[in-house]
């Protein structure tokens, strides 16, 4: 099933736009609040979902990699990826939010709506760009951006309880002078920490195709813009599909929330010289989990003959990828910062020892 | 075409940035311009004939150069007698090696004027009777008594002790005014050997800093994990249930402090007497 929103005034296409946080015609320039919107996600569910099936061409195509939709506007077939839950027709680029993918199982509970536009994002990247000190001159030019695109990408956000019980071994280090003799004392100590920790809505992507470890680095979103999910907010955007249910991604917030334990209980124990993690037991239990949909601007840039990806947060702007450095710039700069550092060598030197040497 | 002219101004900029680095290393020294002076200062009197004509006029050379760098005169006086100047002898010939080489300094100012103060000396004494005792003392005066402190003067000794030993003479020599030369530029306070002040560990220190900056900076340059446990933290709900820290032994290590004993290692004797100038000295 194909949802698409029309202007009640012109009839035109409508989109959310990231300025106002609203649905918007391009049109004849309407706004209409979202929140204030019936939530389409009721109307999928209470629906029969074997009903939409039979009744969008779903049925006449489907394999494992791609499934066929029809465009209401201009009765395109669009052939989508079998993850993808909205995109734009391909032919008159018409926003359309594929509901069987967002329905039951599937129905994610919350979004972060985009809060930067795409030109607001080809700027900041633009700018990124310039900043970076490593890259290559080449790579620097604007005609070089091949495209950007909007995602919200699927994640999991998991609350948590960790109940840790930690055993170290740690010591104070004390030194000073006795008569000739320079003493060093030692004392050890058996510490012992039981935490009762709670997390708030740790994240974890669900989708396949992204890179994990960018991902990650996109963190942390702002949860004050956490809103209750509603279709239209995908309006004009690509979205995605989880590919991983939050059991089989528990395993990697587990990883993560062992160790926000163990540094945790570590930081309680700042007082201390050394610090030897003997023995700990950590139980990890989730309380909530949430599907969620958070914003992702997509760049795809070409140089030397490949793409080179960077993805940036949709929400607070934060750019993250794997740049090509530019090995002349990368000496020209190792042999400044060394130059420099020599530099200042000297004049320290020179200050202690009254001399350029 | 594009590409190698890129690399030819890369390679523009590093050679530019050598240039500052050479002139920033070098520069002072140029400027240490001193007025040519028109008498000719003899700096090297070597009674116990340890240098052939053309060494004593290289080394007379190099002190000349030397004096016209710094303003110090670096003198050498050998003697197998000890008999070329008056003083009253004392009991000790290493004592007797010091009286000499101030009777020496002495004679040295009458002949030049005060303006030729700032001396330090190499006073060789080779023994006539044999070979085996042979002592050799370098002093610092005026100035330089202050700048070529007693543990400087043991130092610089140690230095040369071996050139002596062969009866490398020349050899020895030159490297007493090129060492001298280099712990009076330094403030007394500072250890002149101190690997701080080595070139090839300076140079070491800023390549390994600036090898760290860009690893690093290339390391984060696709972005940083910058979210972390206190990101996601719920103050309000967690708490540190139970806590002990117990006490359970003390390990005490005691090591030695290292003390400077001036010339222990070099086998020699030093003494700082009053109005003498600094000494530093010892068999060789």
């Amino acid at each position: 099933m194909v949802i698409q929103y029309k202007c009640p005034n012109c009839g035109a296409d409508m989109a959310f736009s990231a300025e106002t946080g609203m649905l918007h015609c391009e049109s004849c320039g309407l706004d209409e609040n979202i929140e204030k919107m019936e939530r389409h996600q009721e109307q999928l569910e209470t629906g029969s979902y074997r009903d939409f099936i039979s009744e969008t061409s779903h049925q006449t195509y489907e394999d494992d990699s791609a499934a066929q939709y029809q465009c209401k506007n201009c009765g395109a077939i669009l052939i989508t990826d079998k993850d993808t839950s909205a995109t734009t027709c391909s032919f008159c680029d018409a926003p359309m939010i594929l509901g069987d993918r967002l329905s039951g199982d599937l129905s994610p509970s919350k979004i972060i709506p985009f809060s930067i536009t795409k030109s607001q994002a080809e700027e900041a990247f633009r700018k990124w760009c310039k900043k970076g000190l490593l890259l290559p001159n080449a790579f620097k030019k604007s005609n070089r951006l091949k495209s950007i695109t909007g995602m919200y990408v699927p994640f999991w956000l998991y609350d948590l309880n960790t109940r840790g019980e930690i055993h170290a071994e740690c010591t104070k280090v004390h030194t000073y002078t006795e008569g000739e003799y320079d003493v060093t004392e030692t004392k050890y100590f058996d510490v012992y920490r039981d935490v009762n920790l709670y997390y708030n809505k740790i994240p974890v992507d669900a989708s396949e195709k992204m890179d994990d470890d960018m991902m990650d680095k996109l963190e942390p979103y702002d949860y004050g813009n956490l809103q209750d999910f509603n279709t239209p907010y995908l309006s004009g955007y690509l979205a995605e599909k989880y590919n991983y249910t939050d059991e089989e991604l528990f395993p990697r917030v587990e990883k993560r929330a062992n160790q926000y334990c163990i540094d945790y209980a570590r930081s309680t124990m700042s007082s201390y010289s050394s610090v030897n993690i003997r023995h700990k037991n950590i139980q990890i239990r989730p309380e909530d989990v949430y599907y969620t949909l958070l914003p992702v601007w997509m760049f795809c840039y070409d140089y030397e003959h490949a793409e080179h990806n960077f993805m940036m947060n949709g929400q607070t702007g934060k750019i993250v990828g794997k740049p090509p450095i530019s090995p002349e710039k990368a000496i020209g700069l190792f042999a400044g910062i060394s130059i420099l550092t020599f530099v200042i060598l000297k004049v320290i030197m020179f200050i202690i020892g009254g001399v350029w040497i | 075409m594009i590409k190698t002219q890129k690399h030819s101004i890369a390679k523009k900029g590093s050679s530019l940035l050598l240039l500052v680095m050479v002139l920033v290393t070098f520069l002072p020294l140029s400027f240490i311009v001193k007025a040519a002076t028109d008498e000719s200062v003899e700096r090297i009197y070597d009674y116990a004939n340890t240098l052939s004509n053309s060494e004593k006029e290289d080394l007379e050379e190099l002190a000349e150069s030397y004096y016209q760098d710094t303003g110090n005169n670096y003198l050498i006086v050998t003697t197998t007698t000890r008999e070329e100047y008056d003083y009253s002898h004392s009991s000790s010939p290493e004592k007797d090696c010091e009286l000499y080489s101030k009777a020496f300094y002495d004679s040295f100012i009458e002949l030049y004027g005060e303006a030729h103060k700032n001396c330090t000396i190499l006073t060789v004494a080779l023994s006539s009777e044999s070979s085996n005792r042979r002592y050799a003392n370098i002093s610092g005066q005026s100035e330089l008594e202050t700048k070529l402190n007693d543990e400087r003067c043991t130092k610089a000794f140690s230095e040369i002790k071996s050139s002596l030993h062969d009866s490398d003479y020349a050899n020895a020599y030159t490297k007493y005014m090129k060492v001298v030369n280099r712990y009076q530029k330094i403030k007394p306070n500072l250890n002149p050997d101190s690997i701080f002040l080595k070139i090839w560990f300076q140079l070491l220190i800023s390549v390994i800093i600036g090898g760290i900056t860009i690893g690093v900076m290339i390391y984060h340059s696709g972005g940083k994990m910058t979210a972390s446990g206190q990101t996601y933290l719920d103050r309000e709900r967690s708490s540190l249930i139970r806590r002990h820290d117990h006490y359970i032994r003390t390990h005490t290590t005691r090591t030695k402090r290292k003390t400077d004993s001036a010339s222990s290692s070099s086998g020699g004797s030093s003494s700082g007497s009053s109005g003498s100038g600094s000494n530093g000295g010892g068999y060789f």
